[in-house]
C-alpha cells in the first residue's frame, strides 16, 4: 500500500483548491472501492481530501423532483420516502447492493464514482490497460464471466456494477458538479461515464478538482413509479455484484405501453440503456413475445469473450421477466 | 453430562475478546513480517534489490536466500504417522528457485506492520522465468500413481473383474464429473509469533496441531523438541489449513533468531491462497454398471489431478467408492500429474466431499435409468461388511438414516419425473445423498490433576479448532470422574503438556476423549477408595464399588454422603495426579491388526427451487440425518453440521478457485470475488442424529463429526437440481448460467 496524506476540509472551495494543488489528489466519502484499490495496491493516490463534512447531506425537494445530495448514504437514499414513493426503483436498486455496513458508509457521489470492475484490474501483477495504459488486456483471453458483453474495446472489457446508477440512468437523473472555479455544471448520468474505447483509464467525464454535489431525480420520471422495478440476477442470494440486472419502467394507458425506460448494470462499462429497444415499447401491448424481441435487440450487437457469453442469452429473460412484472403479465 | 446440551465453555472469553488467537498473544518489542511471495510459477530469481527497501522508513532488514538460516530438510517419506508432517516438504529461503506463484521469496521485518507492507510491495524481483507446467487437463509425462493415502489406505485398490463384470452388466452409467480448486477460508488467517529466550524457542501458531508442528520446528532448527514450545489455545477455524504444517512458521523463528527479537508474522487473506494449501481441481470419470433388478456389479472410479512440484498432498477421491456399497468388482485409479502449482492439502472431506459428488450423482444418474427410487438403490446395494478390507463395519445405521431422513423430508412427496414439481413459477426439485466418513483414532496421553478444592485441571496437547473441544473434553472428564463440569479445567493447546493427536480426520473427540475418559475414571475409583478409608467420612469402610459419584458428591443409596473437597481435605493431600494414555490406532490402514471397519454414515435431503427463465437457484431446505455413535453435546454436535452442511452447499453452489491459465496466479484470492455463502442463501436446516453408540470404536461411543456433515451435500443439491430441471450438472459449481 502506497503511503498517501489524509487531509479533512470543511468547505467545497479548500477541498477543489487542495485538489488542484497536487497531481495524485483524490476525494474520499465513504472510500468503500476507494480503500479497496489504495489496499490492493493498484491505486496510489498521494492525498486523500475527505470532503464527508462538506454540506452535500441533504434529500431536497427540487424543480418538482428530488435533489440527492453527494454525500447522504446509500442507506439514508434508500430509505427516503420520497424517494420510496417516487422513484422506487432507485430504493430497491441501492437495498440490492452490497451489505448493510457498506451501505451506511457509501454516498450517493461515491457510487457513481465506483470504478469498473474486473479482476485483472484488482491484481497488479497483471497486464491491463485501466491500470496501465498500453501493457495489454488480460480479461480478453482470461476469466471474464462478470465482465461486459456490450460497449467494449479491444483495450478493455471491464463492468460497471452499480445497481444504483442503473436505475438513476432509467430515470434520467442529472449530475451536478462544482468546478474547479466553483461554478455548477450539469451532466446527464448517460453521458458521465466513459466507455474504454482507446481510454480505458478513463472512466467518466470528471475533471481534476471537479466534485460532485448532488444528483437531481426529474419530476418528469415520477410517472414511472407505478410500473417500474429493478431486477437483479447475481450468483449469491446477498452481497453480490450482478451478473446482469435491469432497471425497468414503463408508464401504461388503456393496456397500452405509453412510454418505456430501460438501463442494465453489470453488462457494460458503464450502465447501459438502449434507446432504440425502448422505442419498441410504444404504442405496444405488453406480451412476452415482444419483450422478447426487444430483450434480443438489446444483445443485437452484444460480444461474449467465452466466460460471459451466457450474459448474451440471459439478457432477453431478464426483459422479459422485468417488463412481464411491471406491466402485470406474471 | 455426556449427551447433554452444555453451552460452550470458551464462548464468553470469545464474545468478548477474551480468547486470545495467535497472533493476539502480547510481545514485548516485536518486529513485523511480511512475506514476499512469488510472482511467476516457475523460474529463478536473479535479482532482488533488498538495499532500497532497507532505505524505507521502519524497515529493518530484508530477509532472502542470500542471508537467511540454512535449515534441516525434513526426512524423505516422513515418519510414517502425523508426527513430523509437513504440507510440503518445502523449506524457504534456501536458494533461489521458485516452484510455484506465491512461493515466499522473502520476507521484510519492520517496526510495525504497515511499514512491512510497504517494503513488501516495494522490493522489486527479477526473474529468470521458465515454461511453467499448468495445464490441469493435459497429462504430463511424469504422471504418478501413488500406492497408498496418508492414512494407509490404497489408492489403486482393485477387487474382482471390472471389465468382464461391466460387460455383462444390463445398466451402465458413465459419466465425468468435475470440481474446481477451492480453499478453506478460516476466518482468522495464519499467524505465528516467534520469541526466543537463550536455547529456548515459544512459537503462538495458529495450527491443528501443536505436536506436530513443534516437531516441525525442532527438526528444521535442529533442536531437541523439549526446547520448542509452541501454543495455539484459540483457533479461529482451519479445514484443513492448519492441519500440517507450512512455512511460514519456519520463518518466524528464523527471522527472530536473526534479528534477536520476537517477530510477528501474520498472514494477508491473500498470502493465504498460496501459502497454507487447497483443495486440488479434479476431474473424476465414474463407471456404474448395474443388473436391472439394482444390484451394483462393477464399478470404476478414476480421479485425476495434481499435486505439487514440491511435494504433499494429493487428493484421494475414490476411497470412500470402494466401501460404501456392497460392489464385487471394483477398480479404482488414482492418477495425478506434477504442476507448478501451489501446493493442494487436505480441506474438510478431502477426497470425500469432491468424491462423494461424482459417486452419489451417478448413483443418482443409475437410479434414474433403472426407473428405480434413490434410497432403494442405495439400500439395495448396502454393506455390513467392508468390501475393501472385507471387516464388519462396527457399527452401521445408514439405512435408519435414511428412513429417518426421508420422514422428516417428506421424500415420499417426491415426484421421481424431472420438471413435474412446480410452485410459484418455481420448478421444484428433490435429491438426496449419501454422507460418508471414517472414524479414526489415534493415541495419546494426558495428565489429571486435582487440587486440594476439588478443581480438576487436565492437560493435553489437542486443539480446538472452534469446534468445542474445551467444552466436549470437559464433559466427558466430568462423567467420568464424577466431578461437577464447572470445577474441570480443561488446558490444551500447548506442545509441553502430554502428547495429542492433530484436529484432523475428525479425530479428537474419539482420540483424546478416551484416554481422558479413562484417566477420569481412574481418578473417580482412586477418590471413592479413598473415602471409604478415611474414619471420618460418613462413607467409610462401605463399598466403593456400590457409591454414586456426581457433580463432586460421593454417596451411597441411603444417603450417606461425601464430597471430594472433604475428602481431598482429610487426606491432606495438595493434589493428586493421574498420567494417563492410550496407543489404540484406529481406521488407519497401518499399524494395528484390525477386527472392524469403522466408518461414520449420514443421510442428505435436498430441496431445490429453480427460476426456470432466470436460471436462479434456491435451496429452502435440507435436511441431514448423522449415524455418528455417541453424540456428547447434541448442540455443539448441531452447530458442527450446520457448519458443514453450508461447506457443502457453497461446494455445490458457489466455490472456485480461479486460476489464470497462463500464469498460475490466483485471480480471486479474496472474500470479495471467491463466494462463500451469506446468510440469505441458508434457509431451514434440520440436523438429527441417530446417537447410536459405537463403544467398538471409542470408550464414550462416539464417532467423529466434522468433516462428515460437509459429505454428499454437493451431490444431494445436484440431484435435486436435476429433478426441478432435467438438467445434469457435473461439473461444480453449479451456477445459474449452467441452468439457461
Amino acid at each position: 500500500m502506497h503511503p498517501f496524506k489524509y487531509i479533512r476540509t470543511e468547505d467545497a472551495a479548500s477541498a477543489i483548491a487542495k485538489h488542484t494543488e497536487v497531481e495524485k489528489a483524490q476525494f474520499i466519502a465513504g472510500g468503500t472501492n476507494l480503500v479497496d484499490r489504495i489496499r490492493r495496491d493498484v491505486f496510489h493516490p498521494d492525498v486523500l481530501i475527505d470532503i464527508n463534512k462538506l454540506p452535500y447531506h441533504k434529500i431536497e425537494e427540487h424543480q418538482g423532483g428530488l435533489r440527492l445530495g453527494a454525500l447522504v448514504s446509500n442507506s439514508d437514499t434508500a430509505d427516503h420516502k420520497a424517494v420510496k414513493k417516487n422513484y422506487p426503483i432507485v430504493s430497491e436498486a441501492i437495498l440490492l447492493g452490497a451489505t448493510d455496513q457498506l451501505r451506511n458508509k457509501a454516498t450517493n457521489g461515491g457510487n457513481l464514482m465506483q470504478r469498473t470492475r474486473c479482476p485483472y484490474y484488482m491484481s497488479q501483477e497483471f497486464p491491463c490497460n485501466k491500470r496501465e495504459p498500453g501493457s495489454g488486456c488480460s480479461a480478453i483471453k482470461g476469466h471474464n464471466r462478470i465482465l461486459s458483453i456490450l460497449g467494449t474495446s479491444e483495450n478493455c472489457i471491464a463492468s460497471f456494477p452499480s445497481d444504483m446508477c442503473a436505475s438513476l440512468t432509467a430515470l434520467e437523473a442529472k449530475v451536478n458538479i462544482m468546478d474547479i472555479d466553483g461554478s455548477e455544471i450539469v451532466i446527464p448520468i448517460e453521458e458521465f461515464h466513459a466507455l474504454p474505447g482507446d481510454t480505458p483509464e478513463i472512466d467518466n467525464v470528471l475533471k481534476p478538482g471537479q466534485l460532485i454535489t448532488s444528483i437531481n431525480l426529474p419530476a418528469s420520471s415520477k410517472k414511472f413509479a407505478k410500473h417500474s422495478t429493478y431486477l437483479k440476477v447475481r450468483d449469491r442470494h446477498s452481497y453480490a455484484f450482478a451478473l446482469v440486472s435491469v432497471a425497468a419502467a414503463v408508464t401504461m394507458e388503456a393496456g397500452v405501453i405509453t412510454d418505456a425506460r430501460m438501463a442494465f448494470g453489470s453488462i457494460a462499462p458503464k450502465p447501459w440503456r438502449d434507446k432504440e429497444a425502448e422505442k419498441m415499447f410504444i404504442g405496444q401491448a405488453p406480451s412476452k413475445a415482444l419483450f422478447k424481441k426487444i430483450g434480443e435487440k438489446v444483445v443485437e450487437n452484444a460480444k461474449g469473450y467465452g466466460g460471459n457469453s451466457f450474459k448474451i442469452e440471459l439478457i432477453p429473460r431478464v426483459v422479459t421477466r422485468a417488463f412481464s412484472e411491471i406491466t402485470g403479465l406474471i | 453430562m455426556i449427551g447433554q446440551e452444555k453451552l460452550r465453555v470458551d464462548g464468553p472469553l470469545k464474545v468478548s475478546g477474551k480468547a486470545k488467537y495467535a497472533s493476539e498473544h502480547p510481545v514485548d518489542n516485536p518486529l513485523y513480517a511480511v512475506i514476499v511471495k512469488s510472482a511467476i510459477s516457475n523460474g529463478t530469481i536473479t535479482n532482488m534489490a533488498t538495499e532500497e527497501v532497507e532505505k524505507i522508513p521502519g524497515v529493518v532488514k530484508v530477509i532472502h536466500a542470500g542471508n537467511a538460516l540454512k535449515l534441516k530438510p525434513y526426512p524423505t517419506g516422513g515418519d510414517g504417522g502425523f508426527n513430523l508432517f509437513p504440507g510440503e516438504p518445502f523449506i524457504p529461503l534456501q536458494d533461489n528457485k521458485v516452484y510455484n506463484i506465491g512461493q515466499h521469496i522473502a520476507l521484510i521485518l519492520a517496526e510495525t506492520i504497515e511499514d512491512a507492507r510497504l517494503g513488501a510491495s516495494r522490493l522489486k524481483v527479477s526473474y529468470q522465468e521458465k515454461a511453467a507446467a499448468l495445464d490441469k487437463e493435459r497429462v504430463y509425462d511424469d504422471y504418478v500413481t501413488p500406492e497408498r493415502y496418508n492414512t494407509g489406505e490404497e489408492l489403486q485398490h482393485r477387487r474382482g473383474n471390472f471389465k468382464q463384470a461391466k460387460n455383462s452388466a444390463s445398466v451402465v452409467v458413465e459419466e465425468d464429473y468435475t470440481v474446481p480448486a477451492e480453499h478453506h477460508n478460516p476466518m482468522e488467517p495464519s499467524a505465528t509469533i516467534a520469541i526466543w529466550k537463550g536455547e529456548k524457542l515459544t512459537v503462538y501458531d495458529s495450527t491443528q496441531g501443536v505436536d506436530n508442528s513443534r516437531n516441525c520446528v525442532a527438526h528444521c532448527f535442529e533442536m531437541d523438541p523439549k526446547n520448542v514450545r509452541l501454543i495455539a489455545y484459540y483457533i479461529g477455524g482451519g479445514f484443513g489449513c492448519k492441519g500440517f504444517f507450512w512455512p511460514h512458521t519456519l520463518l518466524a523463528p528464523m527471522a527472530a533468531k536473526i534479528m534477536d527479537r520476537p517477530v510477528k508474522l501474520i498472514l494477508s487473506r491473500e498470502d493465504m491462497y498460496t501459502s497454507a494449501g487447497h483443495r486440488p481441481e479434479v476431474s473424476q470419470r465414474i463407471t456404474l454398471a448395474a443388473e436391472n433388478n439394482g444390484n451394483i456389479t462393477a464399478a470404476e472410479h478414476i480421479t485425476y489431478s495434481y499435486g505439487s512440484i514440491l511435494g504433499g498432498h494429493y487428493e484421494p477421491c475414490g476411497l470412500t467408492s470402494a466401501k460404501l456399497y456392497d460392489i464385487p468388482n471394483f477398480s479404482m485409479v488414482h492418477q495425478y500429474t506434477k504442476l507448478n502449482y501451489p501446493t493442494p492439502t487436505p480441506m474438510r472431506g478431502p477426497g470425500e466431499a469432491n468424491g462423494s459428488f461424482a459417486l452419489e450423482s451417478a448413483l443418482d444418474e443409475l437410479a434414474e435409468k433403472l426407473k428405480m427410487d434413490a434410497i432403494d438403490l442405495r439400500v439395495k446395494n448396502f454393506a455390513a461388511v467392508n468390501p475393501v478390507d472385507n471387516l464388519p463395519y462396527s457399527s452401521n445405521n445408514v439405512r435408519e438414516c435414511y428412513e429417518r431422513g426421508a420422514k422428516l423430508f417428506g421424500w415420499n412427496n417426491r415426484n421421481r419425473q424431472p420438471g413435474k414439481m412446480v410452485k410459484n413459477g418455481q420448478l421444484i426439485g428433490h435429491g438426496m445423498a449419501t454422507a460418508t466418513y471414517p472414524a479414526y483414532r489415534s493415541g495419546g496421553s494426558c495428565k489429571l490433576i486435582l487440587d486440594e478444592n476439588g478443581v480438576l485441571t487436565v492437560q493435553t496437547a489437542i486443539q480446538d479448532i472452534g469446534t468445542g473441544t474445551y467444552t466436549v473434553m470437559g464433559q466427558i472428564a466430568a462423567e467420568a470422574s464424577g466431578l461437577a463440569l464447572e470445577n474441570i479445567k480443561i488446558e490444551i493447546g500447548d506442545s509441553d503438556f502430554p502428547a495429542g493427536p492433530l484436529s484432523g480426520g475428525s479425530m479428537v473427540t474419539a482420540s483424546a476423549g478416551s484416554y481422558i475418559q479413562k484417566g477420569a475414571e481412574k481418578l473417580k475409583k482412586q477418590l471413592l477408595d479413598l473415602a471409604v478409608k478415611q474414619e471420618d467420612s460418613p462413607l467409610f469402610q462401605l463399598n466403593s464399588d456400590k457409591l454414586s459419584f456426581v457433580n463432586g458428591t460421593m454417596q451411597d443409596s441411603s444417603g450417606k454422603k461425601d464430597t471430594v473437597q472433604e475428602v481431598m481435605k482429610r487426606a491432606n493431600k495438595k493434589e493428586l495426579v493421574i498420567e494417563e494414555s492410550s496407543s489404540v490406532v484406529k481406521g488407519f490402514a497401518f499399524g494395528q491388526e484390525a477386527e472392524y471397519s469403522y466408518q461414520s454414515f449420514g443421510a442428505i435431503f435436498v430441496e431445490a427451487n429453480i427460476d426456470p427463465d432466470l436460471g436462479v437457484i434456491t435451496i429452502p431446505r435440507i435436511v441431514g440425518v448423522f449415524d455418528a455413535g455417541t453424540i456428547i453435546n447434541p448442540k455443539l454436535a448441531n452447530s458442527q453440521m450446520y457448519g458443514g452442511i453450508i461447506f457443502g452447499y457453497s461446494m455445490a453452489l458457489l466455490e472456485a478457485t480461479e486460476f489464470d491459465h497462463d500464469t498460475g496466479r490466483i485471480i480471486n484470492a479474496d472474500l470479495a470475488e471467491y463466494h462463500v455463502p451469506v446468510n440469505a442463501d441458508i434457509n431451514d436446516l434440520t440436523i438429527e442424529f441417530l446417537n447410536m453408540p459405537d463403544y467398538k470404536f471409542s470408550s464414550h461411543g462416539g464417532r467423529g463429526i466434522g468433516e462428515l456433515s460437509a459429505i454428499g451435500v454437493s451431490a444431494a443439491i445436484a440431484n435435486a437440481i436435476y429433478n426441478a430441471t432435467g438438467k445434469r450438472i457435473r461439473n461444480l459449481p453449479i451456477t445459474l448460467d449452467k441452468l439457461l
